[in-house]
């Protein structure tokens, strides 16, 4: 009798484990009308994440504006080991950047890394299959979103801020052993959003839109 | 000989190692002294073929009377007042509340505080409710750091809807 109680424990563990990894939650989507592409030193990519990874790319379908770059000798494990590691799916859902770097349009998706409590900070970022890009300028680099998520497991979470979240990933890069030197506020990424809020689909505030134009880069040796 | 040719070995790996050491700071610098490096914005439609270009959006923005209105309500409310009560505080931003459907249907405004404070409260906030398909009032009580409050007022019911704490500084 135990021994049946423990296989359809492991069972079900094993289809919740299953389940997990393939789950994502659902994600509302947001609108800018600064969307953009960027060159970047010959290689393109959106000045906004993405909800979904749908062609054509959307105004109505965005989600975070890019805040930050990870240049020099970046790829993107690397830079989630200066912050908190791989979030996880329970932690947070994907969400995807279309970008170019000479070889044609691709989508890529990440969770992002994020840190722990009532309010967590949260970097999304995007590179190519190989997970970084490259160019002479910039060397190997990739792009981040950033934002806050407030009070996730309860029903009035909201998220955003994503100027203020930069500031937080700029110190904590700052104080790591990868970083070289970090240039807040020095790249122009043409998403300056004023502050305003955005209600889902039900009409709940979910979406705090705040950032000024431009992006800090992190150089990294 | 043997010798002669694993010296020129060595020397010939550090002499690599220093020319590539020197080139990785020659390209750090560059990187290093420019400090308002400005990007090339493209319009999408110039140079993504999957890119449509959709009708000119237009988010909505809050007039001067709005503005005045909306920051009326929120000082006037009993629970703000109880909250900044004792406290220097300034209006950092007001902005716009609107739904996905670009529909303006109120304003937000954050008020920072001089420096962070503990503040234990039920903090109200709005839910959607499936069965009823309407927003219901709800507070969350939770002891918090808070550095600036976030107040949204509800212009068509023309009150305070959500009162909630944001541990960050957002002076940009």
């Amino acid at each position: 009798m135990l021994k049946k109680t423990s296989i359809i424990f492991a069972i079900a563990g094993i289809l919740a484990m299953a389940f997990l990894s393939i789950w994502t939650p659902p994600a509302s989507a947001w609108t800018t009308y600064r969307l953009r592409v960027i060159n970047f030193g010959g290689d393109y990519f959106y000045n906004y994440d993405f909800g979904s990874p749908d062609d054509p790319p959307s105004r109505l379908n965005v989600d975070w504006p890019v805040t930050m770059m990870f240049t020099g000798n970046a790829n993107i494990n690397k830079v989630k080991k200066i912050y908190w590691g791989l979030a996880g799916p329970l932690q947070a859902s994907p969400m995807h950047m279309k970008l170019n770097d000479g070889a044609g349009w691709v989508w890529d998706s990440d969770r992002g890394t994020k840190s722990l409590g009532l309010v967590n900070c949260h970097l999304r970022l995007y590179a190519d299959s190989d997970d970084r890009l490259y160019n002479l300028t910039w060397g190997y680099f990739v792009i981040g979103t950033s934002h806050y998520d407030y009070y996730e497991l309860n029903p009035n979470h909201y998220h955003g801020l994503s100027e203020a979240a930069e500031a937080e990933l700029s110190n904590k890069a700052e104080g790591s052993g990868y970083v070289w030197f970090v240039d807040r506020d020095c790249i122009d990424m043409n998403n300056n959003e004023p502050y305003r809020e955005e209600t889902d689909e039900n009409g709940v505030i979910r979406h705090l839109w705040m950032n000024d134009r431009w992006a800090t880069q992190v150089q990294l040796w | 000989m043997r010798k002669k040719c694993l010296m020129l070995l060595i020397i010939i790996l550090l002499a690599v190692t220093v020319i590539g050491f020197g080139q990785g700071i020659a390209s750090a610098q560059q990187g290093a002294g420019t400090t308002s490096m400005r990007t090339i914005s493209i319009n999408p439609e110039e140079i993504d073929p999957d890119y449509v270009a959709e009708p000119d959006i237009k988010i909505p923005a809050l007039t001067e009377d709005e503005e005045k209105m909306a920051l009326e309500i929120a000082l006037g409310d009993p629970r703000v007042q109880e909250l900044l009560s004792g406290k220097k505080y300034e209006v950092c931003a007001i902005g716009v509340v609107h739904t996905t459907e670009l529909v303006k249907t109120g304003a937000g405004i954050l008020l920072c505080l001089d420096k962070a404070y503990e503040i234990e409260y039920d903090w109200p906030y709005t839910v959607y409710n499936d069965k009823l398909s309407t927003l219901e009032d709800k507070v969350f009580h939770e002891n918090l750091s808070v550095q600036t409050l976030r107040v949204i007022v509800n212009f068509q019911q023309k009150k305070v809807e959500v009162i909630s704490p944001l541990s960050q500084n957002i002076n940009m």
